[in-house]
């Protein structure tokens, strides 16, 4: 049912905002540099999508995102299955985990750099290594919180290897998985862009590190709010691929479990 | 409604047999816990014949689940041995299926009915066609055949644990070992669940083991009722239930003799909680 | 018999780090390659730029930034969460807003703020402190959200102050959400600390690890990348410490309602 008075009230807030960033712009207290006009940032989004290199830039910070984060989902799910079904195994690599998880992946950059240089590669390189870490753990998690009843269950009934990893260890460790990936698709999109805006590694990134340099503040403001809408998109999109798959799961039922 | 029939299948199960179905001899279990340890079960005997029904009766947490989860095979005891047909125990043997307390748990929730039912038979290799048609049938056998295609949570309570004993019946065990399988469900529907396994037993000729703290539920389905109490728990009586068949919710626990039984076991357990304070 | 299970207990976790270390050192012991300058090099050097050189100040800088912009973070984040977790209406209002912006990948705007106001300590604060105020925020109105009412119904048939109320009632109760939030916050608070120092600086960890690659220091460049990852456990531990604490009322009596 459409709300009108929900719908009202966000519009009065929306255009309250716009005025408050309008009066700030006109004002000049916080400089053209930091806040543009509205009406040309608005005008520089609407010329965007005829440019080729828009396209070019938002198609490269996707492809490495997605692309880092399918090669760190193929590595990390049997991995942190592994890992997490193996209480020795758990053990010795936990310290590791726990480490390289906190690890400000993107210091590592100007080490990438010297070895690869500011390519597309090095950021490829970046985004899995980030996105690998939760998808890792979250998997390990998963592979750990089996019920003991169905434990016992799989035991008495002699269920185990393949059978036991694809109907019960796989999707039991699917909710956990999942919470793992949408992290990860917000990293490593953090993480594309985060390359681009410190290296000279296209995409849209880079499209704001440059148009910061030319003092272009609409330009960048405009990027910004194309990098939200990507990232909102992303968020959307994966969220219902998660009410798809786990269409079973209490959360996703509207339980509580 | 609630009377079960008799069916011919019984008589040969009535013939004393030569090894038990299933054996527990001087059963001991010891839980550690680093330099604690806790002996929960100890010099433990219980006999179960072909085709019998017997029930494991004792106030909670007196070891019941775990003397089943060793009976299961799901436990190797500290010390003892259980035997099934004869054969030590090991692993969790072919001849016994589990039907667990928790059904809502031991259900896999991304299955439907039908693949929770044939899971098993996926787990001996059995072919797509065949472990379906058997999950079908068995499904029908618990009045569930149009249920297949539900997933757990679309079924109620007592619907839910039909499954699970569907499942167990797909699996085509001889024993059927069952911890307090109606406990979360509700009075009506608890009858009719004890009503179907005693008619399941009667008529696939299987033998039913069934830990409970409910002494009429005990009393009602058994052929003998095992009473544990101590601590650590050992037997403390075995007590044949000789109450005619088919037993009827009304008629059997109206009878006298029903009334004497549950006086004798309650006095049992009631004498061993008040002698252990 | 403890102190040897212990004792194992340690070894079972440390035993494949530790090896990993001893590799690392051997393995690259002799090593002349340009980009894997033998590990001992890298400690030797890192240890020398923290006794006499600036690596010491310059993680007292990062550090500083970080406190400072997670701190003005967690005020306002849940300052504004209390109030919006509180009204409904309100939440409705600016709900698709909140949506957006932090969608935002938050290094996005550390060009702009940094660009804008320049290279010094007060430009990273802020960086680090808008991205950090999002996942505080949301938490805080998601905790608020899901109050009791039977809270709400007793401070008001008690007639405590508005002041009582949200001091002893909403946020402790709000805590157990609110605490998961400053955890994300802080792990995206060390990434934009980062970002901001390579992207424009002169001092912090970020800057030492930008300017030695330039300058082709390779064992620099590996020395302060360490040391940043290091800090970074480090930080996580201490806070998983800080949460076992500020929660254990919480923790324990959820464990007591399993129990029943």
């Amino acid at each position: 049912m459409f709300d009108n008075r929900k719908f009202i009230s966000q519009v009065l807030v929306g255009a309250g905002l716009l005025a408050l960033w309008q009066l700030a712009a006109m004002s000049g207290t916080m400089g053209r540099d930091l806040l543009p006009l509205p009406l040309d940032v608005f005008s520089r989004l609407i010329e965007l999508p005829f440019e080729a290199r828009f396209w070019s830039a938002l198609q490269l910070t996707l492809a490495s995102a997605f692309l880092g984060l399918c090669i760190a989902a193929v590595i990390g799910i049997p991995l942190g299955l592994i890992i997490g079904a193996n209480p020795r195994v758990y053990r010795a690599t936990r310290f590791l985990v726990d480490l390289f998880r906190s690890w400000p992946i993107i210091a590592l950059m100007p080490v990438l750099v010297l070895l690869f240089g500011a390519s597309f590669k090095m950021k490829l390189i970046m985004v899995v290594l980030a996105a690998l870490w939760p998808i890792l753990v979250q998997s390990i998690y998963g592979a750990r919180r089996v019920e003991p009843t169905i434990e016992d269950m799989t035991l008495s009934y002699g269920i185990g290897g393949r059978v036991k990893f694809f109907e019960v260890a796989l999707p039991n460790a699917l909710p956990f998985i999942m919470t793992g990936l949408r992290i990860s698709t917000a990293l490593s999109v953090l993480l594309s862009i985060g390359v681009e805006v410190l290296s000279s590694v296209p995409g849209i990134g880079y499209e704001i590190a440059i148009a910061r340099i030319d003092g272009a503040s609409a330009e960048v403001i405009a990027y910004v709010i194309v990098s939200g809408f990507l990232g909102l998109t992303l968020n959307q999109a994966f969220a219902a691929i998660e009410r798809y798959v786990l269409a079973w799961h209490p959360s996703v039922r509207g339980e509580t479990a | 409604m609630n009377t079960v029939t008799k069916s011919l299948t019984r008589t040969a199960a009535d013939a004393t047999p030569a090894t038990p179905a299933l054996e527990a001899r001087e059963v001991e279990v010891t839980y550690r816990a680093g330099a604690f340890a806790k002996t929960v079960l100890k010099g433990l005997n219980v006999t179960v014949n072909p085709g019998e029904f017997v029930c494991i009766v004792g106030p909670s947490g007196v070891g019941k689940t775990t003397l089943l989860r060793c009976l299961s095979g799901l436990l190797r005891p500290t010390a003892g041995e259980v035997r099934v047909v004869g054969r030590t125990v090991v692993a969790p043997p072919e001849e016994i299926a589990v039907v667990f307390q928790d059904y809502s748990r031991s259900l896999l929730p991304w299955m439907n009915a039908l693949k929770n039912v044939a899971l098993p038979l996926k787990g001996r290799g059995v072919s797509k066609a065949k472990r379906e048609a058997k999950a079908r049938e068995v499904l029908a056998t618990v009045g569930l055949s149009d249920a297949a295609e539900k997933y757990p949570w679309q079924l109620s309570g007592g619907m839910q644990q039909r499954v699970a004993i569907a499942r167990a019946l797909a699996y085509d065990a001889r024993i059927l070992v069952m911890d307090e399988p109606f406990a979360s469900v509700d009075a009506q529907t608890r009858f009719e669940l004890e009503d179907l396994v005693l008619e399941l037993r009667d008529r696939l000729g299987i033998c039913v083991v069934l830990v409970t703290h409910d002494i009429d539920e005990a009393v009602y389905l058994s052929d003998r009722v095992v009473v544990l109490a101590n601590s650590p728990a050992s037997v403390i009586d075995t007590v044949e239930i000789d109450l005619p068949f088919p037993r009827d919710q009304i008629a059997t626990k109206s009878l006298h003799e029903f009334a004497e039984f549950r006086g004798r076991i309650l006095g049992e357990i009631l004498h061993s909680r008040a002698q252990e304070k | 018999m403890k102190l040897t299970n212990r004792f194992l207990g340690i070894l079972a976790e440390a035993w494949l780090p530790v090896a990993l270390i001893v590799l690392w050192w051997l393995a690259s012991a002799g090593s002349t390659s340009l980009y894997f300058p033998p590990l001992a090099e890298i400690v030797s050097v890192g240890v020398r730029d923290i006794t006499e050189g600036p690596l010491l100040s310059y993680a007292a800088f990062s550090l500083t930034n970080l406190a400072a912009g997670l701190a003005i973070a967690i005020v306002v984040g849940v300052v504004a969460g209390v109030i919006l977790g509180s009204s409904q209406r309100l939440r409705d209002a600016v709900n698709p807003y909140l949506q957006f912006i932090r969608s935002v990948p938050q290094v996005a705007l550390v060009p702009l703020i940094i660009g804008a106001l320049g290279i010094g300590a007060l430009p990273k604060i802020w960086s680090i402190s808008f991205a950090c105020v999002w996942p505080v925020l949301l938490n805080t109105i998601d905790g608020v959200k899901g109050i009791d009412t039977a809270l709400t119904d007793f401070s008001k048939s008690y007639r405590l102050s508005k002041r009582t109320h949200v001091l002893d009632m909403v946020l402790p109760a709000a805590l157990p959400q609110i605490v998961p939030g400053v955890r994300t916050a802080l792990a995206i608070g060390v990434i934009v600390m980062v970002v901001s120092e390579i992207y424009g600086a002169d001092s912090g960890l970020g800057y030492y690890i930008l300017q030695s690659g330039r300058n082709f220091a390779v064992a620099e460049t590996w020395a302060g990348t360490i040391l940043v990852g290091l800090l970074g456990y480090l930080l996580s531990r201490l806070f998983e410490i800080f949460e076992h604490f500020a929660l254990r009322w919480h923790r324990e009596s959820s464990a007591q309602a399993r129990r029943g």
